[in-house]
């Protein structure tokens, strides 16, 4: 250890300081974001409270209808997957990020929109996919 | 005729001594190669081209000898640089590095990221916020790290923000804790450190994210967000911006100008505005931003054990970060019993997007069904606030 202080002058920035920058660094960014989700949870809660409850709804109606519509579970996930597969391989992926991606696939007349989001990509332009998912 | 020839030998061989060949080190034509590098990596291989094509562009040209576009020495000797003296006696560089110096290019970037976000995946999973905290972890270990190698106190700050994984974030605190007095390392270094590892996150991260997962937790898949109406969309970046601000003041100007170019983007009567801030000026600012940059990276500078020492500090950063987002991830899993893929934890680091499509990509090969990019989107924004949070503590404790 000598050889290392030797070439390392470690008394620049005294322990103290060190241990107190890292711990309270880190406690106050916890904080600040702990504060952060509270708060949106609560804004979440105020302004969309009918709608969560619609999105757990929808989500279950679709698989009670998915399972009851040719009782073919295994079908059911695999169509699921394939438009989820299609959605993500999408030129998202590659270089053509700059347009805007749109999926739309019936399985019958209600739209249950299962996958919206939208994101930055490669810091160009944002991109938004929608797969309007209708059993 | 002799005469003559005395003449012309003389004028060739005076024209000869003045030339860039005559007056170059073996220093600068190192760091002229390695701007041939990262040209290399920016076009062929496609690495970060946007920022890294600028960066090693002006380092090309800060190091071309005896071209004069930029002066490091009228940046050192004074505790506060004279624009007046930059202005007439500086070259092109000089002037432009005046947007970094007095910290308004980096802000502006935020301005224009924030117009090109969608915080959707984190409002509608505000946990997300924790694995973006948790990610700033190794700011805070590396800041030990700096200490232990012999920096000061504003240059630990400096190399440490590294581990955020954010450009932008890094400039900006370097530029304001480096700003005055003589320091061994400059802006330019941190810069230079961050994007190399902001380009290399394919390679970086990986390896710790399947070293520190199993293959079952790898393979969780997670159930769909709800969806984020509009007025949660409006009030998500003026409640962000006045908690942050109320609470650490010094990162009011970064997370402001995220949250602003966010509001332009999602109350839809701005359009014209956040199209202004997520292409015109944040092209034109990504531009100067990264030819200033490479303009800073200076041969007698940059050569040298110190920038060896921030290059070796800024890979642990972003390993530990990587690491601590990925170990809390984890426990969430655990708490949520198996609910929370914990490799959306490594997405903390910011870098946005591309640390979210690392964990895309994992995910996949763990089981090609699955698709984390949505949930890893989460993590990445809140990285990306945490990571500006995170700076306005070492702004505050390293002034």
């Amino acid at each position: 250890m000598k050889w290392y202080l030797d070439i390392y002058p470690v008394a620049s920035i005294s322990i103290n300081y060190v241990t107190s920058v890292v711990f309270t660094g880190l406690f106050v960014v916890l904080i600040a974001l702990f504060i952060l989700i509270w708060i949106i949870g609560i804004i979440g809660k105020i302004v969309n409270p009918q709608k969560n409850k619609n999105i757990e709804h929808i989500e279950e109606s679709k698989i009670q209808t998915l399972k009851n519509k040719d009782n073919k579970e295994s079908l059911n996930e695999e169509i699921y997957i394939a438009i989820i597969s299609a959605v993500c391989s999408l030129p998202f992926f590659e270089d053509d990020i700059n347009k805007t991606h749109k999926i739309t696939v019936t399985l019958n007349d209600n739209p249950h929109p299962i996958w919206t989001t939208s994101g930055l990509l490669d810091a160009t332009k944002p991109f938004y996919f929608n797969s309007d998912f209708k059993s | 005729m002799i005469e003559f020839f005395r003449n012309f030998t003389e004028t060739i061989k005076g024209l000869a001594m003045s030339s860039g060949l005559a007056g170059m080190s073996w220093k600068e034509l190192v760091m002229i190669l390695i701007s041939f590098l990262f040209l290399y990596l920016a076009i062929a291989k496609k690495f970060e081209p946007l920022l890294l094509v600028p960066i090693a562009f002006g380092m090309l040209l800060t190091n071309l000898p005896d071209a004069g576009l930029y002066h490091s020495e009228l940046w050192e000797s004074s505790e506060n640089y004279n624009v007046g003296r930059i202005l007439k006696e500086g070259g092109l560089l000089d002037i432009i590095y005046i947007g970094i110096k007095s910290g308004i290019f980096p802000p502006l970037i935020f301005l224009g990221i924030g117009a090109m976000s969608d915080f959707a995946p984190l409002i509608a999973n505000p946990k997300s916020f924790i694995l973006g905290a948790a990610a700033q972890g190794g700011i805070f270990l590396t800041f030990a790290g700096a200490a232990l190698l012999g920096f000061s106190k504003e240059e630990c700050g400096s190399i440490a923000i590294i581990g955020g994984a954010d450009g932008p974030t890094s400039i900006f605190v370097s530029s304001r804790l480096l700003s005055s007095g003589n320091y061994d390392i400059s802006t330019g270094t941190i810069a230079l450190a961050a994007y190399t590892y902001m380009a290399l996150i394919p390679v970086i991260q990986p390896p710790i994210m399947k070293l520190l997962t199993t293959e079952k937790e790898r393979a969780v898949k997670m159930k769909q967000l709800r969806d984020v109406s509009q007025r949660e969309k409006i009030i998500f970046p003026i409640a962000v911006t006045l908690i942050t601000a109320m609470i650490i003041p010094d990162a009011a100007v970064l997370i402001g100008m995220l949250m602003l170019g966010n509001l332009f983007r999602e109350c839809k009567v701005c359009s014209r505005l956040a199209d202004t801030a997520s292409n015109s000026l944040m092209n034109i600012i990504t531009i100067l931003l990264g030819v200033s940059v490479g303009a800073t990276t200076k041969a007698d500078k940059i050569l040298n054990f110190d920038f060896l020492k921030v290059i070796l500090l800024g890979a642990l950063a972003f390993a530990i970060g990587t690491a601590c987002g990925i170990l809390i991830g984890k426990l969430m899993y655990r708490i949520s019993g198996g609910k929370i893929n914990p490799l959306i934890g490594s997405a903390g680091v910011s870098a946005v997007p591309m640390a979210a499509r690392m964990s895309e990509k994992v995910g996949l090969k763990a089981n090609p069904s699955n698709h984390l990019l949505m949930h890893a989107m989460g993590p990445n924004v809140a990285g990306t606030i945490g990571s500006a949070v995170a700076a306005g503590v070492l702004l505050q404790v390293c002034q």
